[in-house]
């Protein structure tokens, strides 16, 4: 290291510093990077002149947090302040007004403030500071209580940093009462992230993003306060919608349905490509069908915009019966789409399947057909709690998923699994044997049992007819019982295995080299 | 129609060490890219490079090669993404097992990517070298690369006193 010139040093301890960055455990962070200038006295002096070592501050003791912004000189800061209660001793949470009073009144000099993990009384220590300080560099601004009962109520008029921060572009707020527009400089925002913040209608947000024209991610999660009910007034078709022209990323969550599309109806976004849209109520079987249509129109016009992924969810399996035509045509005509569709079943069990970019469900393949050439490609099947997916359904979905190579199966999915594993037995005459390919399983999130024999008696099968499984992985299966790996042995290749899955899993892991024993 | 050849460039090392390259793998390196820019007409003569010796260039034309083709980060790289590159601990399977070299080559290789600008490839040797310090107590640092305590014993109590901001409360 002598032979390194002071601005590599330099360069080695910020990246030193930056790879051990985790805001959320300040002092286990300290303790990665701080040891480097304690070594020589040539390395603490060249650790001291570089202010960019010292200027992302966390809630560290006063003393500390004094000294960083010292040795930070002129620099702008990156503040974290996560101040998470540690819930299992139940122990207070530390004062906040020590470290914090320090940090803003820098406040000229932060370019980015996340506040994480604050309970509405830590809040109130640290509002006082927010209104006095100024924050002409602040780019990115952050504030999040993570328990949903805490919500934190931000008084109307609140004017933060005197409402002088030009240089914001990023703001979030998660579990905050706080409407935007009223204290923050925001026109010139990029981003705008709201999630669970409950505090007004689809109206007042809609006014909200007139402000703000230049947006290119915009993420509004559970934050709408229309309920369903007479009390709604949906919005006027005629209004003008807001143009957002350079939104590339639109998330729309949580809320009811038709307020979700009225504001989706309200807003153009021609260069959007990433959008995501779930609705936690409203698409229901008993929904009439001039609310489902929107949903569809909606999704029809998106095919015609430059939408690459388009995550969606909720929607029952009547919905996209009476409605598989629309979906097709939605997703069809575009090169590739990552849909994730919750089909809640008519037991009311959810079957939640990804397909690397498509969904199946329970019922007959129409839709299947019409998505085939979206099919065809699909290496990659994820079964989520699929306890329900019925032979045939498997069965119509391999022969339209020729390709398939890689399943995952979580949750009570034996039934499924089994089901899979079995199809290569089912072969008709103009067919290849559905699954064919299939040679990777990953079982997570069940109980295998009683039901290693047929797993067994599945595996020999298909390792006899010549579509062997060739890697298989448990994780979080309970007890598998130390015989069963030598009836693994001669039918798969590599056997994955979690250590809570295996009875003696070390003395296992001795006796063969090939089971890998999960973190 | 064929495709054009590659021109080759020719460099010479501080050990008279000669290297004949294509083009495109040279302007990896940001100073070679900027001479062969300035210089006009063909030259045959190499270019010198003083502060690189042939084994060291030898690796680092490895690296050149292997990364030719890849977009190279410009100039105005905003400040935050420079940020959050440094934050990226990984480090590829490829460059990995390419940085895997005795202490004394690793420092040679930092230090050629710096005379050379090739920012990648000082990224890839910082972030080893940090690697090799993080988690570390001073005194494992010192023994890694051979560095002698001068602290006095006022400068001990200070730094006893900041190991106190590290610690579990």
């Amino acid at each position: 290291m002598s032979t390194l010139p002071t601005e590599i040093v330099t360069e080695i301890f910020i990246t030193t510093q930056a790879i051990t960055y985790n805001p959320n455990e300040p002092t286990s962070t300290l303790k990665l990077w701080l040891p480097l200038t304690h070594v020589s006295r040539h390395w603490r002096a060249i650790a001291l002149e570089c202010p960019q070592l010292w200027r992302t501050i966390y809630l560290l003791p006063e003393a500390a947090v004094k000294e960083f912004l010292l040795r930070s000189k002129r620099a702008s800061l990156f503040v974290q302040i996560s101040h998470i209660s540690p819930v299992e001793d139940r122990q207070p949470l530390p004062s906040l007004h020590g470290p914090i009073a320090p940090i803003l009144t820098q406040g000229s000099r932060i370019q980015h403030l996340a506040l994480h993990g604050l309970d509405p009384s830590s809040f109130n220590q640290v509002l006082p500071h927010l209104q006095i300080a100024s924050a002409p560099r602040l780019e990115t601004l952050s504030i999040i209580c993570w328990k949903a009962t805490d919500h934190i109520n931000i008084p109307d008029g609140l004017d933060f940093f005197r409402s002088a921060t030009p240089n914001l572009r990023t703001l979030s707020l998660c579990h905050c009462h706080l409407i935007p527009q009223s204290s923050l400089f925001m026109n010139d925002l990029t981003t705008l992230d709201v999630a669970y913040c409950p505090i007004a209608s689809t109206t007042i947000w809609l006014n909200i993003l007139r402000q703000i024209p230049h947006l290119s991610h915009l993420s509004i999660r559970s934050c709408f306060t229309d309920t369903p009910g007479d009390q709604y007034t949906p919005i006027p078709p005629e209004s003008d919608a807001i143009p957002l022209i350079h939104l590339s990323k639109l998330v729309i969550e949580g809320s009811w349905l038709q307020a979700d599309l009225d504001f989706l109806a309200h807003i153009t976004y021609p260069s959007c490509s990433h959008l995501q849209f779930r609705s936690d109520t409203g698409l229901s079987a008993s929904m009439p069908q001039h609310t489902v249509s929107p949903l569809l129109a909606f999704l029809q016009i998106q095919s015609q915009s430059r939408l690459s992924k388009l995550a969606m969810q909720s929607a029952t399996i009547e919905l996209a019966e009476s409605h598989g035509s629309g979906l097709a045509f939605a997703i069809n005509s575009r090169t590739t789409v990552a849909l994730r569709l919750s089909v809640r079943e008519k037991s009311q069990r959810y079957i939640n399947m990804d397909i690397a970019g498509l969904l199946s469900m329970d019922y007959d393949d129409t839709l299947f057909a019409e998505l085939a050439s979206l099919l065809a490609s699909t290496t990659s099947i994820d079964l989520v709690l699929a306890c329900n997916v019925s032979a045939d359904t498997l069965r119509t979905m391999s022969y339209y998923l020729p390709h398939i190579r890689e399943m995952s199966c979580t949750g009570l999915v034996h039934n499924a699994l089994f089901a899979v594993l079995n199809s290569v037995r089912s072969r008709q005459a103009d067919h290849d044997p559905p699954f064919k390919l299939l040679e990777s399983v990953r079982m997570s999130e069940t109980l295998l049992g009683t039901y290693q024999t047929a797993l067994v008696d599945a595996l020999r099968f298909r390792h006899m007819i010549g579509c062997p499984i060739k890697k298989l992985s448990f994780l979080r299966v309970g007890h598998i019982p130390e015989d069963l790996l030598p009836r693994l042995r001669p039918l798969v290749d590599q056997v994955e295995c979690d250590p809570k899955s295996y009875t003696n899993y070390l003395q296992v892991v001795q006796e063969n080299g090939r089971l890998c024993i999960l973190d | 129609m064929a495709a054009p050849a590659t021109q080759q460039i020719k460099i010479r090392c501080n050990d008279e060490k000669e290297f004949t390259v294509d083009r495109d793998v040279l302007e990896r390196s940001v100073l070679i890219k900027n001479m062969l820019e300035d210089v006009t007409e063909q030259q045959d003569a190499p270019i010198p490079l003083p502060n690189v010796s042939g084994p060291v260039m030898a690796k680092v034309l490895e690296y050149c090669t292997h990364h030719r083709g890849e977009p190279l980060p410009s100039a105005d790289t905003e400040q935050s993404q420079d940020e959050t590159r440094k934050r990226t601990t990984d480090i590829s399977e490829w460059d990995q097992k390419f940085i895997t070299v005795d202490q004394e080559m690793l420092f040679e290789i930092i230090l050629a990517a710096n005379y050379l600008d090739i920012k990648s490839l000082l990224d890839v040797g910082c972030k080893t070298v940090a690697n090799m310090i993080k988690g570390k107590t001073p005194e494992e640092i010192r023994k890694l690369f051979n560095i002698v305590n001068d602290f006095t014993p006022e400068e001990e109590a200070q730094i006893k006193k900041e190991n106190e901001w590290a610690e579990d409360r």
